[in-house]
């Protein structure tokens, strides 16, 4: 293929990628998919995917899988494990996990060593993809020119793509509706481009699966990786992949900083895994036809030098297209994830220094030139020397340094600065010595001590004496391991963090400050947020943008010279302190709680002894009179057998009405037991005036016998309530009444507000004022009774919330008032 | 949900990381394909299928 024509097509390719952007800047709403979400999550699938998969599994077998099988772990938790990052990320517009370190930990190395430490640590990863471009180019048109100049022309044109696209406003957080277009267009390039180039191999070539069985030698290719450290290497592969796919800049920014929507989580969750298996689906019968019929050929260039094998030059230049989109997409949005990061945690800072703000943005194009120079430097340096998956992994473990620091500080709360700090600086020592230098060495760049190490027990790939494992696995379970230990233990024994102080300001002044800093749109959207709000939140706000473009250390300085420490901005400091105290208190009040609740039992207790001697003795004291009575009437009987029959006869009255007396005090004191240990009311449908009826029925012999007459003017009213305590009320009031009388009792039921008013009122003399206070204790009378029946008659009627009481006036005039309550309504409705 | 997201979450590990080279020792199985991909393929839709059920919409 010509090379002129092939610049041709990618050129033309670039273009309409740049089209699609601009078409998706111009309809932002068209980008608020779950479809566009899960699609620009496939950004994930680089060059390293597109070409660098058949390779693997061309030399090492089924170990392409496992870093789509991670991913595939990680997606099915997406919705819970994203959602809260999303949540962070929209109050605190986040634009990276440095911002999250720095926010969760606050200010301190961390967060910037991170920002440094991601950019070196992924230039492998953006070697890759140059490689993979310039590999590609030169095989199809081919050129023997040397890889690098391509590789250089490739990085350049790039970084254009990523200034042109990404960089257009300084707000980093803001969404580009366009970029996130065009990846999620590359995606559906990417997938296709692989899927015909497989089905054109297979329907022109045919089913490798029976000439690869007749192969022994290519039986390796077919069967899992043998023995236990094989099985180790798939595993922690899977594991290094889901926590690649969770960290990496680039996913950040695609998932967090364009997709703030959590409705497109859970479409997400099955959609880009299934994204996942299609493109792998190809994968294998091309490996094998590669090694069948290209056994001197790269195997990272199977994709596309099978379909010219099979005659098809133009399915040869759609691979190119699909490699190129892999590529582009990967290096434009991981560029831009970095260049911001590079800004706002190490540039912004110095800028600041230096009175240079105003030039942050160019300051952020250049970081992505820089970037990508690196990125060449690096290619240059180490990566002709290495297969792209490797290239790949070495990245893939060093963003994997992260998740102790990350996932420990968004789940556990007793991570502290300290140990995250100290966990990642020893993860990335020990990345360094195990994976990067010696990449370095093996490359020719590093003396080969490097590869060696200063003792056997110290060898880079093998610390300890670890034999058997490959450099990958060992140098992932190594630092990833330390890094773990240390921020566990460390966070154990150090004291948490102080949390930052709040700060308030004036709306005005605030955005006077986003204005200066950030431009008037960012201002008037400042304005528009802070509307309302009090000084500390507005200051929140502010901060948050200036956070995003600048960096958070930046933000905080900033913000300073327009805000002032918020009132109670030390309330962490004491909440953390009071916390610590917080179980000695709860202690302390459970004590002082139990205490007083022992004192009022012990009061209780005393009462309850003091009424039972009262009793004791009342009763004691009514037993004696009858019991005295009737011993002395027994005494004369018993001595005075003479006396005569009329004599005798009223002896044995006396000594009948006695005993008669001693029997109803005794029911009168059983009442009075049963009314304190009774069961609770039972309440029922009950008619009122007929239950006064039957109470005057009943009393109607005593009032016949004392020549009273009763009269009565009552109300029909009905209620729910407990119709034989009302009964034994009535009868207890108008008995004392009849005893009292001197010519008529009369009984009145009427209503009265919410309840049913019952009288009893009698002619006698009524109650004496000094009496009228204790006419309700047990055992007063005055009436030589036994004093309990209006002291029942209160505790009864208090039982079914009521009342009795004396009311003022001539005479005996008592009250009886019972509420008036209907039955409930029917819950089903209606 | 979450519990059934997380219950899928751990039947994909013990799917993807069961102990491949004791189960599968042949290369080839049902349809002259190599069993080893078989299973990790169907393994994959399976995981795939049950996710679309559990997060698709009502």
């Amino acid at each position: 293929m010509s090379p002129g024509v092939l610049l041709l097509g990618l050129l033309l390719y670039l273009g309409l990628l740049f089209l699609v952007a601009l078409w998706g800047e111009s309809r932002p709403s068209f980008t608020q998919s779950p479809w566009i979400y899960a699609l620009s999550l496939a950004v994930y699938a680089t060059a390293w995917t597109f070409l660098g998969s058949a390779g693997r599994a061309a030399t090492e077998g089924a170990t392409f899988l496992p870093v789509y099988l991670g991913a595939t772990l990680v997606l099915l938790l997406w919705p819970w494990l994203h959602g809260r990052l999303l949540a962070l990320a929209r109050t605190h517009r986040l634009t990276s996990w440095a911002d999250f370190l720095h926010l969760r930990y606050g200010p301190g190395p961390l967060a910037p060593l991170a920002a440094g430490f991601l950019v070196v640590g992924l230039l492998p990863y953006l070697a890759l993809q140059l490689k993979a471009i310039a590999q590609a180019f030169l095989f199809l048109s081919w050129e023997k020119a040397p890889l690098a100049d391509v590789a250089l022309l490739t990085a350049l044109l790039l970084a254009l793509f990523a200034i042109l696209f990404g960089t257009r406003r300084l707000d980093p957080s803001e969404r580009h509706p366009g970029l996130v277009l065009a990846v999620a267009f590359e995606s559906v390039v990417k997938l296709l481009a692989l899927l015909l180039v497989g089905a054109l191999v297979l329907l022109s070539l045919g089913n490798p699966f029976p000439r690869a069985q007749a192969e022994p030698h290519l039986h390796p290719l077919l069967l899992p990786p043998e023995g236990l450290s094989g099985h180790l290497a798939w595993v922690s592969l899977v594991a290094l992949s889901g926590l690649a796919f969770l960290l990496l800049p680039r996913q950040f920014h695609v998932a967090v900083v364009e997709g703030q929507d959590p409705r497109h989580l859970p479409q997400a969750a099955w959609a880009f895994p299934l994204y996942l298996l299609l493109i792998n689906l190809p994968i294998l019968p091309l490996a094998l036809w590669g090694r069948l019929l290209l056994p001197g050929e790269n195997p990272d260039l199977f994709v596309l030098a099978l379909p010219l094998l099979a005659g098809s030059p133009p399915v040869a230049f759609l691979a190119f297209l699909g490699a190129v989109s892999a590529a582009t997409a990967m290096v434009v949005v991981e560029g831009l994830a970095l260049s911001i990061l590079l800004s706002n945690h190490l540039l912004s800072p110095l800028l600041l220094r230096y009175r240079a703000l105003g030039s942050l943005l160019l300051w952020r194009r250049l970081a992505i030139l820089l970037v990508m120079l690196l990125a060449y430097l690096y290619f240059r340096l180490a990566g002709e020397a290495h297969a792209l998956v490797g290239m790949g992994l070495i990245s893939f473990v060093a963003v994997a340094q992260l998740a102790p620091a990350a996932l420990l500080g968004l789940y556990w709360k007793g991570a502290t600065g300290t140990g995250a700090l100290a966990g990642f600086l020893a993860g990335v020592g020990l990345w360094a010595y195990t994976l990067f230098l010696p990449t370095l060495a093996r490359s020719g760049f590093l003396s080969p001590l490097f590869l060696e190490g200063p003792h056997p027990l110290l060898h880079p790939e093998g610390l300890l004496g670890l034999k058997g494992l490959d450099p990958i696995t060992h140098g992932f379970l190594v630092s990833l391991g330390v890094n773990l230990a240390l921020t566990l233990g460390v966070s154990l024994f150090t004291r948490k963090d102080a949390p930052l102080g709040g700060r308030t300001g004036e709306v005005a002044a605030l955005a006077s400050l986003l204005e200066r800093v950030l431009g008037k749109e960012t201002a008037e959207a400042f304005l528009k947020e802070a509307e309302g709000l009090p000084g500390t939140e507005a200051a929140q706000r502010a901060e948050a943008f200036l956070s995003s473009a600048l960096g958070p250390a930046t933000a905080r300085l900033l913000l300073l010279s327009v805000t002032e420490e918020a009132p109670g901005a030390h309330r962490p400091l004491l909440e953390e302190a009071a916390r610590e105290s917080k179980e000695v208190r709860a202690y302390a009040q459970a004590l002082e709680r139990a205490q007083a609740e022992l004192a009022e039992a012990y009061e209780r207790l005393k009462a309850l002894d003091r009424a039972k001697d009262e009793l004791l003795w009342a009763v004691s004291h009514e037993l004696k009179t009858p019991l005295t009575a009737v011993r002395a009437l027994a005494e004369i009987l018993a001595a005075h057998p003479d006396l005569s029959e009329e004599e005798r006869g009223r002896f044995t009255a006396l000594l009948a009405k006695e005993a008669a007396r001693l029997s109803r005090l005794v029911e009168e004191v059983l009442r009075y037991a049963r009314l304190q240990t009774g069961p609770a009311p039972r309440k029922e449908p009950t008619d009122l005036k007929a239950l006064a009826e039957e109470a005057l029925s009943l009393t109607e012999p005593l009032a016949r016998e004392r020549g009273i007459r009763l009269e009565r003017a009552l109300t029909p009213l009905f209620t729910h309530t407990d119709r034989d305590r009302v009964l034994q009320v009535l009868l207890n009031l108008l008995t004392n009444a009849i005893r009292h009388a001197r010519s008529r009792v009369r009984l009145e039921l009427m209503p009265k507000g919410q309840e049913a008013l019952f009288r009893v009122l009698d002619d006698g003399p009524g109650v004496p004022e000094e009496a009228r206070e204790r006419i309700f204790e047990p055992f007063q009378s005055l009436s030589g009774g036994m004093g309990l029946g209006l002291y029942l008659a209160r505790r009864l009627a208090e039982g079914l919330g009521g009342r009795v009481y004396l009311e003022a006036g001539e005479g005996g005039a008592f009250a009886f008032t019972v509420p008036l309550e209907v039955e409930d309504a029917d819950p089903s409705g209606g | 949900m979450k519990e059934k997201a997380f219950a899928l979450f751990l039947l994909a590990l013990f799917l993807f990381t069961l102990p491949l080279s004791l189960l599968f020792r042949g290369v080839e199985g049902p349809w002259g394909l190599p069993p080893l991909y078989l299973y990790l393929f169907g393994a994959w839709a399976l995981v795939v299928l049950l996710a679309f059920l559990l997060f698709r919409r009502p």
